[in-house]
């Protein structure tokens, strides 16, 4: 049986109350859900918190799910939108110490191959919080979520030469600021066509 | 030479550069999940199945809805009249908003206004289908 039949028979045995097939799904998507949350809001902590929201929501509105579409994009979808909420709210909302101790950026460089690594990913996470969120969306649809064009599309209902502008505008926002941070990032060479 | 926006349209030459840049700073890597996410978001499931936490929203739609229409016809007609029934006066929410425009008619005529309603119908559109695909350019913190 291929992954989708197994999916929509998963979906059909959620929607007549069976938690454990519900469950099923979460696992399969808890890492796109959670990669999606974490590299939008910023933290573990909000990004746990949202990702059980979103498949909560998921689950209420499972009945409205349209069943020739791809499940990955539609959560994907009710991910994007809630995290694009929430960080509205939060625009409007005080900083706590806490949150100002979290956005400091480290300067410790640990000796070894693994914090150096931590700390490379690091600087992308910052240059990728810095960015947008509208533009956010899109790239780590795009470069972490790995999903083409058209399922961007459909995930966040824009076009795709929105989504192509966007993209363009952040990989030039997040190479500036990778930059500022000491880090060259190199620019494609120009095609003659 | 890339010229105008043609660069962002064929953009599969900045895309391959950009997943090349990423991945000399270890990027895309999957994140470790907090442990037990799947069992503890599974717990807060609501007991109903989905099919009836969508009748009950349907049943909450309808209910706003009924309710607005009440408070609309209150408004409109009187509470005083739907509720003891009787005659039911001119309504004058209607009377307030069809004469200035009966006199806008006039004084215009009708092609004119039906342009002027088109033309902030347009706007409307526009300015909504704008504020739907520009992103926020603010930077949050």
């Amino acid at each position: 049986m291929d992954h989708q039949a197994e999916e929509i028979i998963l979906i059909e045995q959620a929607l007549e109350g069976n938690h454990e097939a519900f469950s099923q799904l979460i696992h399969n998507y808890a890492g796109a859900v959670y990669g999606l949350a974490y590299r939008m809001l910023g933290s573990p902590q909000d990004a746990e918190d949202a990702s059980q929201e979103i498949f909560l929501r998921a689950y209420i509105h499972l009945a409205r799910f349209d069943i020739t579409r791809r499940f990955s994009t539609w959560l994907l979808s009710i991910g994007s939108n809630y995290c694009v909420d929430r960080l509205r709210r939060q625009r409007y909302s005080w900083l706590t110490l806490d949150d100002v101790a979290l956005v400091i950026p480290s300067t410790q460089r640990g000796p070894e191959g693994k914090a150096i690594d931590r700390e490379q990913r690091e600087t992308v996470r910052q240059a990728l919080q810095s960015l947008p969120e509208g533009y956010r969306l899109v790239m780590v649809l795009r470069y972490w979520n790995d999903l083409s064009y058209q399922e961007i599309a459909q995930t966040t209902g824009l076009t795709e030469s929105t989504i192509k502008t966007r993209l363009h505008r952040a990989r030039n926002m997040m190479a500036e600021r990778l930059s500022h941070n000491g880090v060259e990032v190199c620019e494609p060479e120009p095609t003659t066509s | 030479m890339r010229t105008g926006t043609n660069h962002i349209l064929d953009e599969e030459p900045d895309d391959t550069a950009f997943r090349q840049q990423l991945a000399t700073f270890d990027e895309p890597t999957p994140l470790d999940l907090p442990p037990d996410l799947v069992v503890r978001t599974t717990r807060q499931l609501p007991h109903e199945t989905p099919m009836v936490l969508a009748q009950h929203e349907r049943t909450r739609i309808l209910v706003r809805i009924m309710l607005a229409v009440l408070v609309f016809a209150g408004i409109t007609f009187g509470a005083w009249s739907l509720l003891l029934g009787g005659p039911v006066p001119t309504p004058l929410v209607i009377q307030l908003v069809l004469k200035p425009l009966l006199g806008v008619v006039g004084a215009l005529g009708l092609p004119l206004l039906l342009i002027g309603v088109l033309a902030a119908v347009g706007s409307g559109v526009l300015l909504g289908r704008y504020a739907r695909t520009t992103p926020d350019m603010r930077v949050s913190a």
